[in-house]
């Protein structure tokens, strides 16, 4: 099934949405907009953490994943495989890892998988387009391009025995200027795994587009949680017919 | 205490100060009279008004009034009718972090529908946690005094960023004409008040949005930004009409109960004021309908009959998200609960507003009745 997920990013214990990766709108706090897009019957619900995994955390991913009855993916200062075990005993679906450099990340998320499973695992890469036009990673951490290729990468992820990879439009991401439709294609072709994108999406029809180009699932954070030309912060979903039928 | 209840309506002593006589209480005859007020409004009057708005257009965006938007059935209608009446409303809405999804999805729903854009304002979060805690440490009964003020703080500061001249409120007489008792809310612009209680939990107040009669003033004189209870003039308006007309229009989902809208407003109507006030806010809200005629007085009281909120499992759920998100264990809920009740008074408040304008209100009443006393002879 094709879906459309809510990305719920947290600094500071505080959600945001981001702009090509740095801070941009306010949206308050993540709980309680993690359980808005529960009751809204969202497919899923990524949820990114800029930060340490602390306890603070824990008790605050705790807290979602008890009123969430939509699966959850947890991204953010996962470092080793028992830190990925705990996240997924509180009941979160799926655990997000960054690639950003090959010989530290991809050992770590080969291990992650062998412990929690390649379904539970999602591998995720940051590219942006350099001045010859081709796709090469971001390193979000120095806010840094690396010299690692999109085709290597992706041919890295391949193998590493992860379930799913995310990749994400730097140069799109917040802008509202529509997803990166050559990156997910060339993405498409360099691999099987099931897909998710995020970066730029504005509208339902982008959505469907992303869909019939056979990306998995879309991922977006600036279009369902503000509204309009101030970017106003406001949690919508689609609803499904079938919700709408339980809430009249 | 024994418990003396209106004929008319289902105020009863609970609201302080509570008078009866043969016909009714103290607080549905003036509603009576507000609403009668409101019903002689002819369609001139509002146009006379909406055109009043139309000339102060002048900021860039072309915004010529701000509606605020709980996603509640009267600011909805309210922003509909604006609409419909042909001015160019730009919506504000206040997030404190208790939003409901319905809630959310109603004011998307209605503003994707109308196209009007949206500006929010979000609490800081960490700041308004602390402020929750210490209104509920001070065991005061309006918790809610700090979120009522705050919109009209935030409204006007909205208003006067985008140099927009007019705010069109969605306080009306036709569904809340009946006010809530004197004992169960404190003054609205209190905010000296609010700092005082923040102060004595040591949580700043400053960033936070506080509202006061000073700062009406400013906005008032200093900006020229009147604020419009455009309600008022739409003799038509009606809690049942605005609902159908919603739900037909915008797939509105309705909450049950007024106010329910919010996570926290929920629990306190539904568990705070109840159970540790002994107030049920619905009598005032049901008292209105009755005197505008909508149901009986018997009907009012089978509803009250029924629990507050909708479902048990909805008042467990909010229980524990509140207890989590606040940080508190339910123990300390429940000890909250059994506390003594504590007063504003006990706490720094602002004269002019608990003084003086009452006084002045009283006296602006008397000399209206002396006058037309005087008229009628005259005649």
């Amino acid at each position: 099934m094709k879906r459309l997920a809510p990305v719920v990013l947290m600094k500071n214990e505080l959600a945001f949405t981001t702009r090509s990766f740095t801070i941009d709108t306010y949206l308050g706090e993540p709980q309680n907009l993690v359980r808005i897009f529960s009751e809204l019957d969202a497919h899923e619900i990524v949820v990114i953490n800029l930060g340490d995994l602390n306890s603070e955390m824990m008790k605050i991913l705790e807290a979602m994943s008890k009123g969430s009855y939509v699966p959850l993916h947890f991204a953010g200062g996962i470092n080793s495989a028992s830190d990925a075990a705990l996240v997924v005993g509180l009941g979160f679906e799926k655990i997000g890892l960054e690639l950003r450099s090959l010989d530290l990340d991809l050992p770590k998320i080969q291990s992650i998988a062998e412990r929690v499973g390649s379904t539970s695992t999602s591998a995720s890469i940051s590219v942006v387009c350099n001045n010859l036009g081709d796709y090469i990673l971001w390193d979000w951490k120095s806010g840094t391009r690396s010299s690692i290729g999109l085709q290597e990468a992706v041919n890295a992820l391949n193998g590493s025995g992860c379930g799913e990879l995310k990749v994400n439009s730097v140069d799109r991401d917040g802008s509202g200027l529509g997803p990166d439709i050559k990156l997910a294609s060339q993405v498409r072709e360099f691999t099987d795994l099931p897909l998710v994108y995020q970066g730029g999406v504005k509208t339902q029809a982008d959505v469907d587009f992303l869909w019939s180009l056979g990306i998995d699932c879309v991922a977006t954070g600036t279009m369902l949680s503000t509204y309009g030309p101030h970017k106003a912060a406001l949690a919508h979903y689609p609803l499904s017919d079938e919700m709408e039928l339980r809430w009249r | 205490m024994e418990i003396v209840e209106c004929k008319r309506c289902v105020m009863n002593n609970t609201a302080q100060p509570f008078r009866v006589n043969s016909e009714g209480c103290n607080y549905c005859t003036p509603a009576i009279l507000r609403i009668k007020n409101v019903l002689g409004k002819s369609r001139s009057d509002l146009l006379n008004i909406v055109s009043s708005i139309d000339r102060k257009e002048s900021n860039p965006h072309g915004y010529n009034c701000v509606v605020g938007v709980s996603g509640g059935v009267d600011s909805s209608w309210l922003l509909a009718k604006a609409v419909k009446l042909g001015l160019k409303p730009l919506a504000v809405h206040m997030d404190n972090g208790w939003n409901s999804a319905q809630g959310s999805h109603n004011i998307y729903k209605l503003l994707s529908t109308l196209g009007v854009p949206l500006h929010t304002v979000v609490l800081d979060w960490h700041q308004q946690r602390r402020a929750q805690l210490a209104f509920l440490n001070a065991n005061v009964v309006d918790v809610e005094l700090l979120y009522d003020n705050a919109l009209q703080e935030v409204c006007y500061s909205v208003a006067r960023q985008y140099g927009i001249k007019t705010i069109l409120g969605g306080n009306n007489s036709l569904s809340e004409g009946v006010e809530v008792g004197r004992n169960w809310v404190w003054h609205k612009w209190d905010g000296v008040n609010i700092r005082a209680i923040l102060k004595k939990s040591r949580v700043s107040s400053a960033n936070y949005p506080i509202f006061s009669f000073y700062r009406y003033l400013v906005y008032r004189y200093v900006w020229g930004i009147q604020w419009i209870n455009l309600l008022d003039f739409i003799p038509e308006f009606g809690k049942e009409v605005a609902l159908a007309e919603l739900q037909r229009d915008y797939q509105y989902l309705p909450y049950g109960n007024k106010h329910f809208e919010n996570v926290f407003t929920r629990f306190y109507q539904g568990v705070i004021l109840p159970e540790k006030f002994g107030v049920d806010k619905r009598r005032s809200h049901l008292s209105s309908q009755i005197v505008r005629g909508e149901i009986t007085r018997s009907e009012a009281e089978a509803l009250l009959r029924l629990d507050i909120y909708p479902s048990r499992a909805l008042r467990r759920q909010d229980i524990e998200s509140i207890c989590v998100k606040l940080g508190v264990t339910e123990a300390w809920l429940q000890d909250y609960l059994a506390q003594e009740k504590g007063s504003h008074r006990t706490y720094m408040h602002d004269p002019t507003v608990n003084y003086l304008i009452p006084l002045y209100s009283k006296a602006k009443s008397v000399i209206r009745q002396l006058t037309s006393r005087q008229s009628e002879r005259n005649n």
